[in-house]
């Protein structure tokens, strides 16, 4: 604890955080949260060519997707939505912590945050696990019997390449929350500078988002077809 | 944005939020159960639209961003729009408007 600032003395904050050209603390808080934004738009339209592959498949390969989404587990993606919805929960009491300046209160509201993304990888690998024993994730081959198996097989193709896109990000996102809560802990944010913790809370509040409508478009749909 | 405590939202505010998510996300998963036909899937995707919308607007506080950051947040989804509806538009007119001659898709 070497970095140790006087955290309510917002004159030294202010020195040691502002760049020089920002007016003061406010104007570069907000010029972080705009930056956040633009790169959250590149992000869904990175995930956007995915959701138009899927949804030009779903148009045109309507019969084998409707009869291969069956496949999909219904309770494992129930639960995970539910996860991501209490860690976003956690991430958005964490960035109004540290606005309040309270440091502890955010570490711990952080690695909440962090456990509940675990949790959710740890779901998900294990989902692959079944996916993978059920011979339907691409791997060496998948097994899918009858009429349809390649509309099926392109189902399975862009489910992992979906999913796994998502798990991409949420891994980096515990490693960008890893970081701040270690970050948080040297004393290095405050009420008065937060941007670090804002922004990481975007991200992930994103990845959510993200998953969000994966869980429609590949859980749900198939259920009465 | 200054960082007085005035501005900052409650914890009340949160778990509100948080409630009417948890409250979404069992209405679509008990209507998933529920055969609305060609409609399921338009239902569960305006359900996890106003998802979006809230965790958007209260856990991204994009209510409370300025001007030029909301601008940036709906660029992304415009854009977004852009890409689905153009292609889109060929994708799922393709059936109701044969074309003249044979054609070499869906294979």
């Amino acid at each position: 604890m070497s970095e140790v600032r006087p955290l309510d003395d917002r004159a030294v904050i202010e020195e040691q955080t502002l760049g020089i050209q920002f007016v003061d603390l406010e104007q570069q808080k907000e010029v972080a949260s705009l930056g956040m934004w633009i790169f959250l738009a590149t992000e869904v339209l990175f995930f956007g060519g995915l959701f138009m592959a899927y949804s030009a498949y779903r148009v045109t390969y309507s019969g084998g997707f409707a009869a291969a989404g069956k496949k999909f587990d219904l309770t494992i993606g129930t639960i995970n939505t539910g996860v991501l919805l209490i860690s976003s929960y956690f991430m958005a009491l964490a960035v109004r912590s540290i606005r309040l300046g309270k440091v502890k209160a955010t570490v711990k509201l952080l690695a909440a945050t962090w456990g509940m993304g675990f949790a959710f990888l740890m779901l998900k690998a294990y989902e692959y696990y079944d996916d993978f024993k059920e011979g339907i994730l691409p791997s060496v081959h998948i097994k899918w019997p009858g009429p349809g198996a390649q509309q099926a097989r392109m189902l399975f193709y862009i489910y992992y390449a979906m999913t796994g896109l998502h798990a991409l990000h949420l891994s980096i996102g515990l490693a960008v929350v890893a970081a701040i809560i270690y970050r948080t802990r040297k004393g290095l944010y405050s009420k008065f500078y937060y941007n670090p913790v804002e922004v990481a809370g975007l991200y992930w509040h994103f990845i959510d988002i993200v998953w969000i409508f994966l869980y429609p478009l590949l859980y749900l749909i198939d259920r009465h077809k | 944005m200054s960082s007085t405590e005035k501005e900052i939202p409650s914890v009340r505010e949160y778990t509100l939020v948080f409630a009417a998510l948890m409250t979404l996300l069992a209405i679509t998963f008990g209507l998933a159960h529920v055969d609305f036909g060609r409609l399921s899937i338009v239902i569960s995707l305006l359900i996890a639209a106003a998802k979006a919308v809230l965790v958007a607007l209260f856990f991204m506080h994009l209510r409370r961003e300025i001007g030029s950051t909301r601008i940036a947040a709906c660029a992304g989804v415009f854009w977004l729009m852009i890409l689905l509806t153009l292609a889109l538009a060929d994708y799922v007119s393709r059936n109701h408007l044969p074309l003249p001659s044979p054609w070499p898709w869906p294979p």
